[in-house]
């Protein structure tokens, strides 16, 4: 889930504006002073939940596929991040003077009504606006509670309000949590997932309600680290079988091509993890769809194959738009899968971040 | 083609009488075009300065002035839930250059700002590109616009020195933004702005973007006042709506001038061309198409001089918007108003206006052109005989129009517009009176003036009565501008003949402090304690005066939406400052012991509130009920003001503050000498506070210029009206002499000489002079009777004393017959 990774750091180092600026910031990021993931580390819970302050990024990260009694289906994102915008911050005489900033971004596709909500907030962790501790991360009212294990997020015309059971145990991605971004040291996230949790709970969208259950997934990750020069993008994606396995796989895409870094992880029912390596993957793009609002053009359907583990699957979006338009645009959502898996037809929802198109 | 060659023919050669017309409609479109202008740029400036104070807010929750715990605002964003809130901190700061500057740090927060920001907000945008790191984490830097930074001469990188309360800190210039909002203040970020003031975990207030101010719930309460900044900008707007209104009513009633003036040429030419008429009438052109004709010139001319109208009042625009902003600026808010741009609306309203007033003039003569039968066209007594059947329907018209006028204006008071037509058909009506006036009397002044003179002045002066169709309508077109004039006049005249008395009844102190304000007439910062200790503590001031009285003046809640309330020290001669409309029997003690206040009349006209009603404030101990004991007169302030025991105010608001204060000497000092020395005084705590003070004699020097400059763009319409009507009076008589060629050809055989026709004309003109000059008496009168008591009372609820200074009489007589002579 590099993805995170270059939206926190660009929209942090420079609130700036468009796609370009915003790798090149990452591109330059200076990482003196942060603490960094350049070794195997013991993951301890709950205390790892919480913010680790001296790395410079971290996020909190939920996405799910949910019904309502009648069918209708949703999708819903969650994110919190994090953003230690100056290592070498000492804190003064203001209460609201930090060097922790918070950012949030929320949506609801509602796939029956076609409509996609997306709320960009950010907010500096002072003054107990926003903020992590081993029992929650917050950003104004958007909360991340792990005992019991809730989300909530009340923002414009949405309101998500889900308890969650996890199905899966704590999977550590990458190398028993370290998950390398690049090849050089220290180039390297700590990461962990939760990939398959039941949620159950109400969603409120222009003021109705609806009862939704169904599945989420969530992700922690911090780091400090950058893109390599060559760099345009990413596509991640978590999807989970009807069968009761996972699947997450990011690919970073560069002028070449697809960085060798790029990554799948297979879990299966049991919680085990095989990882995936980039040339036992085979991606196509079968169709495309232009945002009529940016006009960029983003992949909308695929075809990922991975003979060694006998995966056959076509992935498309529940439905097109679910393009985030913030400063920094890129697209977010829901998607469902059908095809084989060891031989046996199956299907299942997931979802697909999509960045640095244009 | 032929008549419209005809047409051509005719008003090329009479070059003189169409530019003249021409004129007529082009001054009146100028003078609509030109206040159209001012009014929406001013509108666009006022925008625009609230969008620099509130931008999107909607409410603002503050503690009224004093700083509020940043927990509120964590509150709101956590468990109210609510999307649009971002903390503010608001403080007045003195820089030192080579001598205080007095500016605004202004601490926002980037994060939650972004949903305030309007379109024109480019300073946020800047500062997003720039580094936010080092703005939200260094400990004073700031940004500035490129105007600040050239009054305050400093560069990027470089510090300020600022003094806050009794200590120096410095400010760095993180970059200089080219953004006329930040103008006069320094932006910084809401953290940096509690370590420069050393309110750690303090903010001044929240402002919100809410659409329910429920959505706070119980969080309003205690010192917590929610305020409505949406509420504050409509009642500012419909204060500023009177106001253009009443610049839209003076440009109306010019272009009631021109429409007469139209009138007037319009029929002199259909006259001229009775001979053509009757010819195209015998050879078979139908009425319809000579009406047609008429008003197709009309046309023409009207939007060749409509075209010329509006590129004149464009330029108009850009001296008059000098005096309407200063008026706005001394009345209402500061506000400057940097270009009068040419918008396509007041281009369409300039040309429509142009147009339909032409038209409205040009209809009677077409359709007279086009009534009669051909063989009458060429007879001109014909037309003094339709001219005579006209005025016998007019006198019902006119008693029709101004019943009318007065039935609308007794039932359509809440509505100024309403009552501005309404004043509008009073005005004609009594206007249409006059060539039946002119008719009454003229056989009397025969008799009484002209059978005594010679007879070259009998000649010219019983011409104008026989010619009645032609020149009714310029005495009558005269008449109404001079009685505009007149009006205005009078109007302005009482009410600063009012100001003065009033003046001179409330300033009961010789000197005056007050904390520095944006705007001319409304106080409402405060003096802070050390300022007041140095006044109280100054020996000079202490030896000299009598008493020191304070002020304090502040927004409270009420049942009746947010009202300024004054508390005041009491005294005897305060008491007898007040001059009352009303008042209950034992109104001091009242307002001294119980729970009285005493209101002005704005306040009192605004809320239909009388002597013995009550009004609830809001106290420190919530809601309280207040007995009005009194309504008294007052000018300061149109939105209306509470007056409160000070005693009473510092006891239920538990408010320190002072906004002001009057020091009164004692009897026996030399004044002038003892306020000489005082100002001294004050001089020197000047240079390290920042607050005003002026004699008593400055502040009523100073409010009295105010008030003149505000009526300034009355006078430049005055003379605009009277150009009109001027030029209506060549017109006429030019047209009359035309006319009268033959005749005075054989005057001419007979004998006459040219100086003896020179003379005819000059009577003729001195006539159209002195018959609308006497005529705009009573019109003026009525005009001004009107204005003060009916569209004065209704727009701003004051009461003036009709004051009229006889002077201004014989300065319209002498206008009159000036302007007679010249265009004689």
């Amino acid at each position: 889930m590099i993805k995170t990774y270059f939206l926190v750091l660009l929209i942090f180092s420079n609130l700036a504006v468009g796609a370009n600026q915003a790798i090149s910031a990452l591109k330059n990021s200076n990482s003196k002073g942060y603490s960094r993931a350049d070794r195997v580390r013991d993951f301890k819970f709950p205390e790892d939940h919480g913010a680790h302050r001296d790395f410079q990024t971290e996020w909190w990260y939920a996405t799910g596929n949910l019904q309502d009694s009648s069918g209708a289906e949703f999708g819903y994102q969650l994110t919190i991040f994090r953003n230690n915008i100056d290592p070498n911050f000492l804190a003064g005489n203001s209460g609201l003077k930090t060097n922790q900033i918070y950012m949030g971004h929320l949506a609801i596709s509602d796939i029956k009504n076609k409509e996609f909500y997306s709320y960009e907030i950010f907010q500096r962790s002072a003054g107990s606006l926003a903020g992590s501790t081993s029992k929650e991360t917050w950003i104004n009212n958007w909360k991340f509670n792990w005992e019991p294990l809730k989300l909530y997020a009340k923002q414009g015309d949405i309101v998500l309000d889900l308890n969650l059971k996890a199905q899966k145990q704590i999977v550590l991605q990458g190398n028993k949590g370290l998950s390398q971004k690049s090849t050089q040291v220290g180039n390297a996230s700590y990461y962990y997932s939760i990939p398959r949790l039941e949620s159950a709970g109400n969603i409120q969208i222009k003021g109705k309600t609806y009862q939704v259950k169904g599945e989420s997934w969530i992700d922690r990750e911090w780091s400090t680290s950058s893109l390599g020069a060559e760099d345009q993008g990413w596509d991640w994606f978590s999807l989970q079988l009807s069968d009761n396995w996972e699947l997450m796989y990011y690919q970073i895409r560069n002028k070449s091509g697809i960085s060798p870094v790029s990554l799948g992880a297979l879990i299966d029912p049991n919680s085990s993890k095989s990882s995936v390596p980039l040339e036992d993957i085979e991606l196509s793009i079968l169709e495309r769809w232009t945002s009529p609002k940016t006009k960029i053009s983003y992949p909308a359907k695929w075809r990922l194959v991975i003979k060694k583990h006998d995966i056959d699957l076509v992935i498309s979006p529940l439905m097109n738009n679910q393009e985030h338009q913030f400063r920094y645009s890129y697209w977010e959502g829901a998607v469902k899968i059908t095809g084989t898996h060891a031989g046996k037809k199956i299907n299942g929802k997931g979802y697909v971040e999509l960045t640095g198109y244009k | 083609m032929i008549l419209i060659k005809s047409s051509c023919r005719y008003f090329t050669k009479h070059y003189l009488q169409t530019v003249l017309a021409l004129i007529g409609i082009l001054l009146g479109v100028s003078i609509v075009v030109a206040i159209d202008l001012c009014i929406v740029s001013s509108q666009k400036a006022f925008k625009t300065s609230l969008e620099q104070s509130f931008g999107k807010t909607t409410h603002y929750l503050s503690a009224s002035g004093n700083d509020i715990s940043q927990e509120i605002y964590t509150k709101i964003k956590k468990e109210k839930q609510i999307d649009q809130a971002t903390p503010v901190i608001e403080k007045n700061i003195l820089i030192k250059t080579n001598d205080w500057v007095r500016i605004k740090l202004l601490g926002l927060d980037p994060f939650s700002y972004q949903g305030f920001k309007t379109t024109s907000d480019k300073g946020l945008d800047e500062l997003s590109q720039a580094s936010l790191k080092d703005f939200l984490l260094c400990d004073n830097c700031g940004y500035i616009s490129s105007k600040t930074a050239k009054k305050l001469n400093i560069q990027k990188h470089q510090e300020l020195v600022f003094q806050h309360e009794s200590s120096y800190k410095k400010i760095r210039i993180l970059d200089i933004i080219d953004d006329d909002k930040l103008d006069n203040l320094i932006l910084v970020d809401i953290s940096t702005a509690q370590k420069l003031l050393d309110q750690p975990n303090t903010i001044s207030r929240i402002d919100l973007i809410i659409k329910d101010p429920n959505e706070l719930g119980e969080l309003v309460s205690g010192d917590l006042e929610l305020v409505e900044s949406l509420k504050n900008k409509k009642s500012t707007q419909k204060m500023l709506s009177s106001f253009n209104l009443n610049l839209y009513s003076l440009s109306f009633l010019s272009l009631i001038v021109a429409v007469f003036l139209i009138y007037n040429t319009m029929s002199f030419s259909i006259v001229q061309r009775q001979t053509i008429f009757g010819i195209f009438r015998t050879l078979g052109l139908s009425s319809r198409e000579i009406f047609g004709l008429v008003i197709k010139e009309t046309l023409i001319l009207s939007v060749i001089a409509s075209v010329i109208g509006i590129a004149l009042g464009y330029g108009l625009a850009q001296i008059l918007i000098k005096f309407i902003s200063q008026t706005i600026n001394d009345l209402y808010f500061v506000v400057e108003i940097s270009e009068v741009k040419l918008e396509i609306f007041t281009i369409l309203k300039g040309l429509v206006a142009g147009i339909l007033s032409a038209l409205l003039g040009a209809c009677l003569p077409a359709y007279q052109a086009s009534l009669s039968p051909a063989i009458q066209h060429t007879k001109r007594s014909s037309q003094e005989r339709e001219f005579d059947n006209y005025l016998k329907h007019l006198w019902k018209i006119s008693i029709a129009s101004i019943s009318l006028g007065f039935i609308i204006l007794g039932f359509s008071e809440d509505y100024l517009i309403i009552n501005f037509m309404a004043l509008a058909l009073i005005l004609v009506g009594v206007a249409i009176l006059v060539p039946n006036c002119i008719k009454i009397i003229s056989s009397g002044f025969d008799r009484v003036l002209v059978s005594k003179l010679s007879p070259i002045n009998k000649i010219g002066i019983r011409s104008i009565f026989r010619n009645l169709s032609r020149t009714a309508i310029t005495i009558t077109a005269l008449s109404m501008a001079l009685s505009i004039a007149l009006a205005l006049d009078i109007t302005v005249g009482s009410f600063r003949k009012t100001v003065i008395d009033w003046l001179s009844a409330t300033l009961q102190s010789d000197i005056y402090i007050s904390a520095p304000s944006l705007s001319a007439n409304k106080t409402t910062g405060n003096l802070s304690e050390e300022l007041q200790q140095e006044i109280y503590k100054n020996p000079i001031i202490q030896k000299s005066s009598q008493n020191i009285i304070s002020y304090r003046n502040n927004w409270v809640k009420s049942n009746l939406g947010e009202l300024m309330i004054a508390s005041i020290d009491f005294n005897e001669r305060i008491e007898k400052s007040f001059e009352f409309k009303e008042k209950s029997s034992n109104w001091t003690s009242d307002f001294t012991e119980n729970d009285s206040i005493i209101i002005s009349e704005p306040l009192a006209f605004r809320f239909k509130l009388k002597t013995g009603d009550s009004i609830n404030l809001k106290t420190r101990y919530g809601f309280k009920q207040f007995r009005v004991a009194g309504i008294f007169y007052d000018y300061g302030n149109e939105q209306g003001i509470i007056m409160i025991h000070n005693k009473k105010y510092k006891k239920l608001w538990m408010d320190k503050k002072i906004s002001s204060l009057g020091i009164m000497l004692k009897p026996n000092l030399d004044k002038d000498l003892t306020i000489g020395s005082i100002k001294q005084e004050l001089a020197q705590l000047n240079t390290v506070h920042n607050f005003n003070y002026r004699s008593n004699s400055d502040l009523k020097q100073e409010t009295l210029r105010i008030f003149d400059r505000t009526f300034q763009i009355t006078k430049a319409l005055k003379i605009i009206t009277i150009l009109i009507a001027f030029i209506s009076i060549i017109s006429t008589l030019l047209a009359m002499n035309i006319e009268k060629k033959k005749e005075y050809a054989i005057l001419e055989a007979l004998g006459t000489t040219r100086k003896n026709l020179a003379q005819i004309t000059l009577a003729q003109s001195l006539s159209i002079g002195f018959l609308s000059a006497i005529f705009s008496l009573p019109l003026g009168l009525l005009q001004a009777v009107l204005l003060i008591n009916v569209i004065n009372y209704r727009s701003f609820g004051w009461t003036l004393r009709f004051h009229q200074d006889y002077s201004i009489f014989i300065q319209i007589l002498v206008i009159a017959i000036l302007a007679s002579l010249i265009a004689g």
